[in-house]
């Protein structure tokens, strides 16, 4: 897979290299990206196919722009399945997101404490 | 310049903040587009919306619609975000009025490239010419009111000034002025900035006829005492 858990240099090219502003996208990701995962579970477990695309294609845009690159991929897929009202795969897809954007932090912590 | 970015992911949000103060550009935010308007309503000098197409509620699509069937939004440049695969969106984001769009995930050089292009399609201010204080007070909050920005001066060389330094979409001036009459500013304006539109605001007693301002090029005429609708109906028609 060509995919990264945490592509730092494309995350810097978003900010134009700017370390302080991808800096401060990582710590408010790390505030908000919990209720985001939460909210995704629960449109998940509530089988309701709107709040399953609109919640995944908003997490999707912060890993997409911090360079968690597999994670995005994931929550485009699950907002696919919102969009399509296909929920059968979403209880694995939400797994699978929330298992890959935990590895995300973890790789972009290294990053913050190297910052 | 200010930008009014709405834009539901709080990441995305912070980034596009980031990117356009780091250039000066001054930024209001709403995560909804209730707030949206709301800020819109409150602040009449927003030059440029930076939004998300995909929003709770009402989306963007629905809000662009709603902005360019607004007078007083309608010439405020509008520029998307959307996915990539998002093909017939982006379509229908032109086809409404949006100026550009931006495909996600936004990067900081792609973006400001989208700004700087995007406010040359804004409107420029109206520029309010009149001698008398309490007049020119009148017209600058009656023009101010329908969402325009207005630049006001009291004689004829302060405009004729203010128009070789600013972006203006309209002059509206007294035919009387002290020094450069709106007359001679009329004839100027249409040499130098034929696409400038000039509407003259004449005492019903004028020196001038009317039929001689419209000839010389005014695009409007409006005889005192005038009233805010006779000012607001005819700058809505030349800047339609």
């Amino acid at each position: 897979m060509s995919q990264k858990a945490f592509n730092l240099e494309g995350a810097l090219v978003r900010v134009d290299g700017d370390k302080a502003l991808l800096f401060e996208l990582l710590v408010i990701f790390a505030e908000k990206g919990e209720q985001m995962l939460v909210d995704i579970e629960s449109a998940v477990v509530q089988g309701d196919a709107v709040a399953i695309q609109h919640t995944s294609h908003r997490i999707k845009g912060s890993l997409q722009i911090l360079g968690a690159e597999t994670a995005a991929q994931i929550a485009e897929t699950l907002e696919h399945c919102g969009r399509d009202n296909q929920l059968e795969l979403t209880h694995g897809l939400l797994k699978e997101l929330q298992s890959e954007t935990a590895r995300f932090m973890s790789a972009a912590s290294e990053f913050q404490v190297n910052a | 310049m200010k930008i009014l970015v709405v834009e539901d992911d709080p990441v995305s949000m912070r980034l596009v903040v980031g990117v356009l103060e780091g250039q000066q550009y001054e930024t209001e935010t709403a995560s909804d587009v209730r707030h949206a308007i709301s800020i819109l309503e409150s602040d009449p000098h927003i030059d440029l919306i930076v939004m998300d197409i995909m929003m709770p509620k009402v989306d963007g699509l629905q809000f662009l619609r709603y902005l360019k069937s607004t007078l007083r939004f309608s010439k405020v440049p509008v520029v998307m975000c959307t996915a990539l695969h998002d093909v017939s969106t982006v379509a229908k984001s032109i086809e409404l009025g949006a100026v550009d769009y931006i495909v996600k995930p936004i990067e900081a050089p792609m973006l400001l490239e989208k700004v700087r292009n995007g406010l040359k399609h804004g409107l420029g201010s109206i520029l309010v010419v009149c001698e008398e204080e309490i007049e020119l007070g009148i017209l600058v909050r009656t023009i101010g009111r329908e969402g325009f920005r207005c630049v006001s001066c009291r004689n004829g060389e302060e405009a004729w000034a203010k128009l070789k330094e600013e972006r203006i979409s309209l002059i509206v001036a007294e035919l009387l002025l002290p020094g450069m009459s709106g007359y001679e500013l009329l004839v100027k304006t249409k040499e130098e900035f034929p696409t400038i539109p000039v509407v003259l605001i004449a005492d019903s007693r004028s020196e001038r006829a009317k039929e001689e301002i419209i000839s010389a090029g005014a695009d409007g005429y409006i005889v005192k005492p005038f009233t805010n609708v006779d000012i607001t109906r005819r700058i809505a028609s030349l800047v339609q």
